[in-house]
């Protein structure tokens, strides 16, 4: 019999006919369920990658932690003043190369420097970082000479985002230059900022973070999608 | 143990998925390869290793939906389940000029200009230890202190433990009132955004027998506690509920999606 649920290009999807079928485009927003002679749509569903836990490793762990529980990654940090980003890292694909990471926010908002999440480029050698960061009052693309020690803003923008319920973040490596995106779909990138792939590091290591940036509220994302491009 | 049954759609409301033990069987062996076996779902730990193309998998304890492409799983996010609320359950406490109506999957509350007071529908609470997740849609209308959440509820008293989010301020707010009228004081009130129309959020209220508490999530698994106050503090809970704030201009509305007691 013909399979109850498919999957492929949404310029794939079958014509209907066939009642309780389900299709999952693996480029698009929604999922549809076949009445036998229309397609239904339900959503908004995202397609995604699970992100494995064991490919990363802790860089300023503290009192952090991850679980895998409910899908995802869930990384969460206690609360401390002043930035101390918590990270988890991997090596770099080799370039060209781009990542693209869903992200579920569980943050506290505020009207002055708080919970922020997202994801770090890191260079081994000295252990620099730098972290495509979104939080309020403003998000940011902030170099780091430690996990602790922010050097300076490179680029801020998308003012009081308000910890959407859902985010896309992505990071691309082309071999020449390095580039920061985000999204509120996960089809449609808006580029935040880009400079020569050796801007203040060459990063061998990318990754993904949290930061609480205040003494009472603690930061948690859950990092539902990682894919490798 | 994974389960199994076909996906069936009702009306436009959901997609329903009503399991049965699928008894280890794997699609096309043993049981004539059903479309049963390629719908499988269960807990998010018990993921069969990824084998079969086409196969999917709703896992009830996850945010995801998952595909078997055959060499791995692929999630489709965030999907959450939700626990459909029955408002026959529940009174009214200062109705005024609201209304409820269930309505695609969920409880929809809506006030016209309506006073800056709770509406508050209300039922028996659990026995402890209880906690009551509800998952809500905020308040459409960001005119003047518009909210919505769960309440805790003395009925000898009529007094309102109340845990909800706050459009204007951008606060999760923790508060006492005397009746669903007249606002007695605030608890605790926490920043969350300055922008949350429109953004679900599960609120979740505990009485553990020693304590009440009030947590929230962004993604209902993951709570964090944002006041803990003694049970009996100001009064002591018998009822549980739901409520709304107009806004108090135009209209004000928002939609309970899922109602969980544990």
């Amino acid at each position: 019999m013909a399979k109850p649920v498919d999957s492929g290009p949404y310029a794939d999807r079958p014509a209907p006919g066939n009642s309780g079928k389900i299709f999952l485009p693996n480029d698009g927003m929604c999922m549809y369920v076949d009445s036998g002679a229309a397609w239904g749509t339900w959503g908004p569903v995202y397609p995604g990658e699970l992100p494995v836990n064991g490919d990363f490793s802790w860089i300023n762990q503290g009192g952090a932690s991850v679980e895998q529980t409910y899908g995802g990654i869930f990384l969460e940090a206690p609360a401390v003043a002043g930035y101390s980003l918590r990270v988890r890292k991997k090596a770099t694909p080799s370039t060209p190369y781009t990542v693209t990471a869903m992200f579920l926010s569980n943050c506290y908002g505020g009207p002055s420097p708080t919970n922020g999440y997202g994801m770090v480029w890191r260079q081994s050698s000295d252990g620099k970082l730098i972290i495509l960061n979104i939080s309020q009052p403003t998000c940011a693309v902030i170099s780091f000479s430690d996990p602790t020690t922010a050097s300076g803003t490179l680029q801020a923008f998308g003012a009081n985002p308000a910890n959407p319920p859902r985010l896309w973040l992505r990071l691309t490596d082309d071999g020449v230059n390095r580039t920061y995106h985000w999204s509120n779909n996960g089809q449609y990138f808006m580029q935040v900022y880009s400079h020569v792939r050796t801007g203040y590091i060459t990063p061998d290591e990318i990754g993904f973070f949290v930061n609480a940036s205040h003494a009472t509220y603690a930061p948690g994302t859950t990092l539902l999608s990682w894919e490798e491009t | 143990m994974a389960r199994r049954q076909p996906v069936r759609t009702d009306g436009g409301a959901g997609i329903l998925v009503d399991y049965q033990p699928v008894m280890g069987q794997a699609p096309g062996g043993g049981g004539g390869g059903g479309c049963e076996d390629y719908l499988q779902g269960g807990a998010f730990a018990d993921l069969p290793a990824a084998e079969t193309d086409g196969r999917t998998y709703v896992a009830d304890d996850a945010m995801m939906l998952l595909f078997d492409t055959g060499a791995k799983w692929k999630p489709w996010a965030p999907l959450m389940p939700f626990t459909p609320p029955d408002d026959s359950e529940f009174s009214w406490d200062n109705q005024g000029t609201a209304t409820v109506n269930e309505e695609g999957g969920g409880v929809w509350m809506t006030d016209t200009a309506g006073p800056h007071e709770l509406r508050v529908r209300y039922k028996a609470a659990p026995a402890t230890p209880y906690s009551i997740t509800g998952l809500f849609l905020n308040p459409f209308y960001g005119w003047s202190w518009p909210s919505s959440g769960l309440v805790f509820r003395e009925s000898g008293s009529g007094k309102i433990h109340k845990w909800g989010e706050q459009f204007s301020g951008g606060i999760r707010r923790s508060a006492k009132w005397t009746t669903a009228a007249v606002f007695s004081a605030q608890y605790t009130g926490l920043p969350t955004t300055e922008d949350h129309a429109s953004r679900m959020v599960w609120l979740r209220i505990t009485d553990d027998g020693v304590n009440r508490i009030c947590s929230w999530s962004y993604d209902g698994f993951h709570f964090k506690v944002d006041h803990t106050v003694g049970r009996t503090d100001f009064l002591t809970a018998d009822q549980v509920g739901w409520y709304m704030r107009p806004g108090g201009v135009l209209f004000t509305q928002t939609i309970l999606f899922s109602w969980r007691e544990t």
